[in-house]
């Protein structure tokens, strides 16, 4: 049927605008109607049994209507006996609607999948999400490698991985629940990908924040460092996620990572602030240590750290 | 004035008895139970032991047993409970925190006091302990003088025989019928302490010019505090602290007599450490509240070492070690603020340490602090010093003065 298509299609959408099928023309007459021994056939109440014909040549189309009783419509406002069609023009008969489009008409922007572009993009690529993959699995492996002093037995690895793991999968589950919501498209891959660079970014983070708290002796930053490193870590995963799912302005999306990111991950941080007077008989110890080989800067005089400690003189004597 | 007076009575020497009934008959009537009772409940919350002493009307006790009056002034009152029923209130006049010692009056009864001796016996002479225990009746347990302890901070003479809760306050006493010591405290098997009477003479010698109140009572106990602290800090800090090698570390040690230390060592094969403990602390501390107590020294030394773990992991260990205080104070919110902590990278002598600093004040007596400090040397890749020093009840400047003693004290010789 294609060897003498005229490259014009057509259409036939539903209700909502979606396209229900589409028919490749040929140069001739096309019968539209609800009778079965038309070429298009249309289930439809509201449409004669022969309604129109649509006389197809190379030059272009033109609609004949066949003195139908609810009529042929151009764009729902015009109603007409002939007409010549253009290219993404709707012609409307009873409730159904045709449009008319050349292949080599460029798609118009509003109509392309808004949802995947950038450099987002990059997390389509099968050697990307294996890279994230393997970077968490390494990150995780490490962590659990350090903090696990027992000879690291496939049990506790899988412990130590299986939560995080799930947490993962979970995470990226409710982004394509999301994404599939939006664009009908759950590209759970994409999610994964984001979900598990956030993950190594994290501990990578973290790691790198309390090694260079320690090094430079800048001990008591290192809970705030980590605190920021924590919300620009989940900020920038949350706005990849964003910018997968939805079509919506770039600088929209960032603000409301951010912002989200610092509630999420600040939150609790704001609490432990805000009880920071609570009683504890206990000192609240945050000990910083790492191998002396880390250690970039001389200590300090013993006279010289205590001095430091006389800051805290007054602030005990009003309590 | 009134320590030649209790000197004149103690010279009045009474006739010497040699059978337990006959003491008993002879000073029954001298000792009193002593209740602390709870205003809100009206019954009581503690039970002591006191005898009447110095001026007509003054009841010795032990501070521990009426602490909760200047603790939580509103909510206690004292009475006394005589060997004969009588009862009647008691009010608290003046108190010796460090020697766990107070002087309270009664609103009437009347009783002649307890002369005091003017000399110690000699080690193994008989003494008589009164008091009521456990709240069964007066009681009087007979045993035998053994001298001052040893090693200790705090003066107290070892009286072997069985006091018991509820005895606190009461007196010890000689063949004579005069007081060698009060009761105050056990560690169980016959092994009791009492205060020497020579504190109470103190005490009764002191500017008594009525009831005190709450500030008074405070100022007194910060007073003495900070008097005690001076000297634990004289006697404990000469011109360098003393030292001690554990393995290849220099670390402060044997700091005074009166601080015991023990050692030990083990393997943590869960945590692949090995584990060396040196442990030092004041045997005796002073009581404040059942929350607190005060004017202790105590330091421990762990050399902790790996054969398997390599340096991230190691330090990784230590720094979970490290998340909990090894040596603890206690302490409520209403007793003490909150610690203050800073951490930093400290050079002590050719041993570079991670330090922790912390302190903490005292609420109601001023000029008082607490302070912990905690120690991780940082020169080896699998074996390091973790140290720690708590200091109880101490002025800001000789906690800054001991801390940096302490400090000074280490180093390390590969």
């Amino acid at each position: 049927m294609n060897e003498t298509a005229t490259g014009w299609v057509l259409e036939v959408l539903d209700r909502g605008g979606r396209v229900l099928r589409r028919v490749w023309t040929q140069p001739g007459v096309l019968r539209v109607g609800r009778a079965l021994d038309n070429d298009v056939v249309l289930d439809d109440p509201f449409v004669d049994a022969h309604h129109l014909d649509l006389v197809v040549t190379p030059e272009g189309v033109h609609v004949e209507d066949r003195d139908s009783m609810n009529g042929t419509w151009l764009a729902a406002r015009r109603r007409v006996r002939h007409a010549s069609l253009s290219d993404g023009q709707k012609v409307q008969v009873g409730h159904s609607t045709l449009r008319l489009r050349s292949p080599a008409a460029s798609v118009p922007p509003a109509w392309r999948d808004a949802t995947s572009h950038g450099w987002v993009s990059v997390f389509r690529r099968p050697l990307v999400l294996f890279a994230c993959l393997v970077l968490a699995i390494l990150a995780l492996g490490f962590d659990a490698w350090v903090e696990e002093t027992r000879s690291l037995s496939a049990g506790i690895l899988a412990n130590q991985l299986a939560y995080p793991i799930l947490g993962l999968l979970f995470w990226a589950a409710l982004w394509s629940g999301m994404n599939r919501v939006s664009s009908h498209q759950p590209n759970f891959g994409v999610h994964l990908g984001i979900g598990a660079l956030a993950l190594a970014g994290l501990f990578i983070g973290d790691q790198g924040v309390r090694l260079l708290a320690f090094a430079f002796d800048w001990h008591d930053a290192a809970p705030w460092g980590e605190l920021g490193a924590e919300i620009t870590v989940i900020g920038l995963a949350l706005f990849a996620h964003l910018q997968y799912i939805a079509h919506g302005r770039r600088s929209l999306q960032a603000l409301g990572a951010v912002v989200v990111s610092a509630v999420l991950i600040g939150s609790p941080a704001l609490g432990d602030w805000l009880r920071r007077d609570d009683f504890n008989s206990l000192p609240a110890l945050n000990p910083l240590l790492k191998p002396p080989a880390a250690r970039l800067v001389e200590g300090q005089s013993i006279e010289g750290f205590l001095d430091q400690a006389e800051r805290f003189r007054d602030d005990l004597r009003q309590e | 004035m009134l320590a030649c007076l209790l000197l004149g009575l103690a010279g009045m020497v009474p006739a010497v008895a040699q059978e337990t009934e006959e003491v008993y008959a002879a000073w029954k009537d001298r000792v009193v139970q002593i209740r602390l009772i709870d205003r809100a409940a009206g019954s009581k919350a503690g039970i002591g032991s006191g005898f009447f002493a110095g001026r007509p009307g003054w009841v010795i006790s032990n501070y521990h047993v009426v602490a909760g009056l200047v603790n939580d002034p509103g909510r206690f009152e004292a009475r006394y409970v005589a060997d004969d029923g009588q009862e009647g209130a008691l009010e608290l006049l003046a108190v010796d925190a460090v020697h766990d010692l107070a002087l309270l009056r009664t609103d009437g009864l009347r009783r002649p006091p307890l002369g005091v001796a003017a000399a110690l016996p000699a080690r193994g002479a008989r003494l008589w302990s009164l008091g009521y225990p456990f709240d069964i009746g007066l009681t009087i347990v007979e045993g035998t003088f053994n001298g001052h302890l040893q090693n200790t901070l705090y003066d107290k003479l070892h009286f072997t025989g069985s006091i018991n809760p509820g005895m606190s306050g009461g007196p010890a006493l000689d063949a004579h019928g005069q007081v060698v010591g009060v009761n105050v405290s056990t560690a169980g098997n016959q092994v009791s302490f009492l205060v020497p009477v020579r504190h109470v003479i103190a005490l009764l010698s002191g500017e008594v010019t009525g009831p005190a109140s709450t500030e008074q009572l405070n100022a007194m106990v910060s007073a003495q505090l900070l008097t005690n602290q001076q000297v634990l800090v004289d006697r404990t800090l000469g011109a360098d602290l003393p030292h001690a090698r554990l393995h290849s570390y220099q670390v402060p040690a044997g700091l005074a007599d009166f601080i015991n230390c023990w050692g030990n060592s083990e393997e943590d094969p869960e945590n692949r450490l090995d584990l060396v403990y040196y442990a030092c602390q004041t045997r005796d501390d002073i009581f404040l509240s059942s929350s607190l107590r005060t004017g202790i020294i105590e330091y421990q030394h762990d050399v902790v070492s790996t054969d398997s773990l390599g340096p991230l992991r190691f330090y990784r260990q230590l720094e979970r070690r490290s998340y909990y205080p090894r040596l603890r104070l206690d302490g409520d919110e209403s007793t003490v603020s909150n610690y203050r902590c800073q951490s930093g990278f400290v050079q002590a002598d050719g041993l570079p340490m991670k330090v922790t600093y912390c302190v903490r004040a005292y609420r109601k007596l001023a000029g008082l602090y607490d302070a912990y400090l905690s120690t991780t040397s940082l020169v080896e890749d699998r074996q390091a010093l973790q140290s720690t020093l708590v200091l109880a009840g101490f002025s800001w400047e000789n906690l800054e003065r001991f801390t940096e003693g302490f400090l000074g004290a280490f180093g390390w010789q590969p």
